[in-house]
């Protein structure tokens, strides 16, 4: 039993902070531009302002790995290119495919953005960070 | 030689002074012997310097009236050195009667055994000089000859007879020495018109310095004539013979005027020794013969000519020449061979008047080596210009060649260092040549015509110990065609061969029944950069070759290769080819084998040396066509049937009319348009075209199978485990990738579209229909578009596409759907379902199943982990579980109504894909009073997070982490509360919701097929 009361107040306090967790808004602008990966330099993201035509709630980015291919292997709005829309820190990324075929969702959390840190927690928990590159 | 003449004329004229003087002393002081003897030595001491003997001195006249006769015995002139002069008996008898008109009329004239003996010393003096000068004695001759007396004719009553035992001249002086031994002389000259001489010598010798001349030669005349006139002589049969050198003439011969005679003579000679003839020849006038020629032989001549000679007309003269038992030699450095049997005809027609008419006629001229023969006749006119000079002009030359060869005796010829080369056969034919005479020697060929018929019986040739050849029969016919063109070389080919075999090294055989060639060719023998034109038609019959374990047979095939230059450029080739057989027939080893009924290729190429690339560089054409073939392999269970393959190609158009294959239970088609092949080899436009793939059935298990087993067989070639791909060092890598084949690359700037249209397909055991779509090819893209089919499973539609933009960045993606499927064919056709939603398995009924997927791959065609992008959503309604057994266990364990059906209400599961990361949307399974969620994540390191919770009638979760090695399962919130019992939370998530239906929307607008079970639009679904 003291077990299962140490669970149920351990519970308790873990709902108390969460609730009592404020999030901070971060701003969308400081997440436009070109971000490098930290951990693996040769992975790029790159938000836009442009606002997707016939769905004016997302804008454009894109992504490319260079151990993989270049930016200029991107085929425009194909593999690579993603929707995106930030709501409050969650940053929902809708990624295109060359043949159409679907739109893969990303639901991610923003951690950290800021003029030229930009982090974010993938839904499996797992947090890539990116560092602002100068065009 | 004058001197000698001079010398002889002079001794003559001595001699018939003394006559005269005998007869006149004779006549008018002495008439017996006796008394007249010593007389005439009286007179003889007088008028000669030199010593002399006379033995008797008879005259005639009243007994032998109206002849006067003379007969002198035993005169010797001779000096304290040597006898000048010696006859044994002179005897005259003169016509005196006949005489004093001027008419002579000898009854006899003697002259027996006459000696002369002519010397000329060192100092010039000759032995010659014995009379003595008396100007009396000349005025006396002289007045006796101005007395008016003339002789009008002369004749012989008898034959005159003179035998000469020696005539010997010898002048120290200017090394002079000549001799006639044994000269005998009869001359028959009648009164009437016959007349015959005969003169025979038994020696004539002539050294001039130290050049012999003439050493013991024969010499014979014999002229039988007769003149009526002394204008007009018929000459019966003159022969004059030198040796064994016989000269006959016969026939008439005038005098026209003072400066025209008529001539119709014949002349012929007997067969000469050309040996012996070139004997005769002084030594030190060096050889007749150039000194690379050895010949022997009898030669024979005989001529006519006819007509006036005069300075202005020349008699016609027909003239003939035989070579008759000849042999010699051409230096044998070059022609190293005997030539026996050398027989030659040849005739002239000269006609010195019109020298343009003269002509030559080679009736043979035969030459024999070995088993080997030659020979040739032929004509040459316009030998000579019609001009006053003789100047030689083009002669026109008819000539044929007829040959005998025997092969083996020229196999030298073809001997390599080291190696055996051998032919064996006989070749016999006919050439025929006409050309002009200049034509050749300044290398004119064009001009020249040449045909010529040619035949090898029993040809066996081994070259260089590496080809072996043998046939029966080989014709070879050659026809030129003159030309104005310079150097252009016109001729038409035949070759034939009958029963070729043919072996090259220890591996090619090829047998052929016979093979017939004819060619149409134009050389430019000049310009060797020039490309020959010609048009070569074939036709063989059976054809057999074996090359190792390679086998084929061909039977008749025939057709034409031309191949030349193109007109606006020499240097350019261009080939056409046209080949059609009845019958062919392959096999290699066990492994394969092939026959086809008939096929005809029909192809033509020219030649752009400013291309780079071998189509543009050919510009080929090519018709095929190809009917009822199979191909057995060992590695297909069944043939490979090809009724009919048919199609055009060229560089700007490839037209494919039919190409039907059947594979085992399959029958394929594929026809259609390609354009502009070249203008996109040269960059100047993109390939356009349709092909239609139509197929009645298409047995793709079966084609699988087949696939597999393929592959089976190469497994070997395949990396090891110990020698895993992907290696580090750099090394192993390219030697990896140097066993790893090139990945397909799809062309640039090409649009090209296949429609499909399978009407029957057998696709995982399932029957599929109307299977149709189309493949396009645009500018580095293939897209398999939309291909719907319908089978008993499902209806089916798939999208895919393959780019490359460059070779280590390939794409691949697909979009599938497939509506009504049955749950468990799903799983058959996509076992991978099953690892995702392995609940799935206990289901039964029909789904909605949409995937599409997409990655860039390398050359080796590895995944590019960061492009793996795919969504799956899975939607079915009143599923049931799979059997009653497994349901009724459930049903029990979790206390189900007795009333509950076996029926799940729905499912609805979407999945992506986003690198390496899968993502399964939470989905909820509803039965009786029990409702369970699952969702969670999936890495390709096949490790997982996923949460399932029932949600009715317990709220209760399970997080399931981990690897299928290492797998933790633990008691957790109930997370998807939320998405599927809302009315229990006030915090809907209906973003989740959203999201889901966003991957459905997404996965769904591309869907062209609709679902029996659901009238709605799918993608408002």
């Amino acid at each position: 039993m003291k077990k299962i009361y140490f669970l149920i107040a351990a519970a308790l306090l873990a709902v108390t902070f969460t609730s009592c967790q404020k999030d901070e808004e971060t701003n969308e602008q400081d997440l436009y531009g070109k971000w490098q990966n930290k951990e693996n330099a040769k992975e790029y993201r790159v938000f836009y302002n442009d606002i997707v035509a016939n769905d004016p709630t997302y804008k454009w980015g894109k992504e490319w790995d260079e151990n993989d291919r270049y930016e200029d292997d991107l085929t425009e709005h194909g593999n690579g290119w993603f929707k995106w829309k930030k709501t409050k820190n969650n940053l929902l990324e809708l990624h295109q495919m060359d043949n159409g075929g679907a739109e893969i969702p990303q639901e991610n959390t923003i951690t950290v953005l800021t003029a030229t840190e930009f982090s974010y927690k993938r839904k499996d928990g797992k947090i890539y960070s990116f560092t602002k590159v100068k065009e | 030689m004058k001197k000698a003449l001079k010398i002889a004329g002079i001794s003559l004229g001595a001699l018939v002074g003394l006559v005269l003087i005998v007869i006149c002393v004779a006549l008018y002081v002495v008439f017996t012997p006796k008394r007249l003897t010593p007389i005439v030595n009286k007179v003889a001491d007088d008028m000669l310097v030199c010593q002399h003997e006379l033995k008797s001195v008879e005259l005639t006249f009243f007994s032998t009236f109206p002849f006067f006769g003379v007969a002198i015995d035993g005169v010797q002139l001779y000096t304290e050195q040597d006898t000048l002069l010696k006859v044994d008996e002179l005897v005259a008898f003169v016509n005196v009667k006949k005489a004093i008109d001027g008419d002579i009329e000898v009854q006899k004239l003697l002259i027996s055994n006459l000696d002369i003996n002519v010397c000329i010393d060192s100092l010039g003096q000759g032995n010659y000089d014995i009379l003595v000068a008396s100007e009396d004695t000349v005025s006396a001759v002289e007045d006796t000859t101005s007395g008016g007396w003339t002789v009008k004719s002369v004749c012989l009553s008898e034959p005159m007879k003179m035998n000469v035992q020696h005539l010997r001249f010898t002048d120290k002086h200017d090394s002079l020495f000549a001799q006639i031994e044994d000269f005998r002389l009869s001359v028959e000259l009648p009164c009437d018109t016959q007349t015959h001489v005969l003169l025979t010598t038994e020696s004539i010798d002539f050294t001039y310095k130290t050049t012999q001349y003439a050493n013991n030669l024969k010499l014979r005349l014999d002229l039988p004539a007769h003149s009526s006139d002394y204008q007009h002589f018929f000459i019966d049969s003159l022969a004059l013979q030198l040796n064994d050198f016989l000269v006959s003439v016969k026939g008439y011969a005038g005098i026209v005027d003072s400066v025209s005679y008529d001539l119709d003579l014949e002349v012929a000679t007997n067969d000469w020794q050309i040996s012996e003839l070139l004997a005769l020849v002084p030594a030190d006038f060096g050889a007749i013969m150039p000194p690379e020629i050895q010949l022997d032989g009898k030669i024979a001549f005989s001529a006519q000519a006819k007509g006036v000679y005069s300075p202005t007309e020349m008699p016609l003269v027909d003239a003939r020449v035989w070579l008759k038992n000849g042999h010699g030699n051409y230096d044998k450095t070059v022609l190293p061979y005997d030539f026996s049997a050398l027989d030659a005809d040849i005739f002239a027609h000269v006609d010195l008047n019109k020298k343009d008419q003269i002509t030559a006629t080679i009736h043979k001229l035969y030459a024999k080596t070995g088993k080997t023969s030659v020979q040739l006749s032929g004509k040459a006119t316009h030998i000579l210009k019609d001009d006053t000079a003789f100047v030689v002009a083009n002669p026109f030359c008819d000539l044929k060649l007829r040959l005998n060869v025997n092969l083996p005796e020229f196999n030298q010829y073809i001997a390599t260092e080291g190696t055996t080369s051998t032919m064996k056969g006989v070749l016999s034919g006919n050439i025929n040549v006409q050309t002009q005479l200049n034509d050749v020697t300044e290398e004119r060929y064009n001009r020249v015509k040449l045909n010529g018929d040619l035949a090898i019986r029993g040809l066996d040739v081994q070259y260089e110990d590496t080809i072996f050849a043998t046939a029966d029969l080989l014709k070879l016919g050659i026809k030129t065609h003159p030309t104005n063109t310079p150097n252009l070389l016109v001729a038409d080919c035949e070759l034939g061969f009958d029963k070729l075999r043919a072996k090259m090294g220890k591996d090619l055989n090829a047998n052929l029944s016979f093979i017939n060639l004819k060619a149409n060719a134009q050389v430019d023998i000049k310009d060797t950069t020039a490309i020959p034109t010609a048009d070569i038609q074939f036709a063989m019959g059976d054809v057999d070759v074996a090359m190792d374990t390679i086998v084929a047979f061909v039977k008749n095939p025939k057709g034409l290769l031309a191949v030349g230059s193109t007109k606006h450029d020499k240097q350019a080739q261009r080939v056409n080819v046209n080949l059609s057989a009845d019958q062919l027939q392959a096999s290699m080893g066990k492994d394969m084998s092939a026959k086809t009924a008939n096929f005809s290729i029909a192809a033509s190429a020219r030649y752009n040396k400013k291309a780079d690339n071998l189509l543009l560089k050919w510009n080929p054409r090519l018709d095929f066509n190809l009917e009822q073939a199979q191909a057995d392999l060992a590695t297909l269970p069944f043939p490979v049937v090809i009724p009919q393959i048919k199609f055009n190609y060229s560089n700007r158009d490839f037209k494919i009319d039919t190409s039907n294959i059947i594979l085992g239970n399959s029958n394929f088609s594929l026809a259609g348009e390609i354009h502009n092949l070249g203008k996109w080899l040269r960059k100047e436009g993109i390939v356009e075209g349709e092909m239609r793939f139509t197929s009645e059935m298409t047995d793709v298990d079966e084609l699988l199978a087949i696939v597999n087993s393929l592959e089976d067989d190469t497994e070997p070639t395949t990396p090891t485990p110990e020698q895993p791909k992907g290696a580090d060092s750099d090394e192993p890598q390219a030697t990896q990738q140097d066993s790893v084949s090139e990945p397909f690359m799809v062309p640039q700037q090409m649009n090209v579209s296949f429609v499909t249209n399978i009407k029957r397909a057998k696709v995982f055991g399932e029957d599929v229909r109307n299977l149709g779509g189309k493949i396009y090819i645009n500018d580095g893209v293939m897209i398999l578009e939309e291909m719907g089919f319908i089978c008993d499973a499902a209806k089916l539609q798939l999208q895919a596409m393959y780019k490359t933009p460059r070779k280590d960045h390939i794409y691949a993606g697909f979009d599938y759907h497939m509506v009504d499927v049955d749950v468990h064919k799903l799983i058959e056709m996509i076992p991978q379902v099953d690892t995702l939603l392995p609940m799935l398995r206990t289901f039964e009924g029909k789904i909605q199943f949409h995937i599409a997927a997409e990655t860039f791959v390398n050359s080796q065609y590895q995944l590019k982990p960061s492009t793996l992008r795919g969504a799956c959503a899975l939607e079915g309604k009143d599923l049931v579980v799979l059997d009653n057994e497994t349901f009724n266990t459930i049903s029990k364990l979790l206390l189900f109504k007795k009333k509950t059906e076996n029926k799940v209400d729905s499912i609805s599961a979407q999945i992506t894909l986003y690198k390496d990361l899968v993502t399964v949307y939470p989905f909820c399974v509803t039965m009786d009073k029990y409702m369970v969620a699952m969702g969670g994540s999936h890495y390709l390191d096949m490790s997982f997070d996923y949460h399932v919770c029932a949600l009715k009638p317990v709220y209760l979760g399970v997080d399931v982490k981990g690897n299928f090695d290492d797998m933790s399962i633990k008691l957790a919130k109930a997370k998807y509360a939320k998405d599927f019992r809302p009315h229990f939370h006030r915090d809907v998530d209906e973003n989740a919701a959203q999201i889901r239906q966003l991957i459905s929307n997404s996965l769904k607008k591309n869907v062209k097929i609709k679902s029996d079970t659901d009238n709605a639009d799918p993608k408002n679904d």
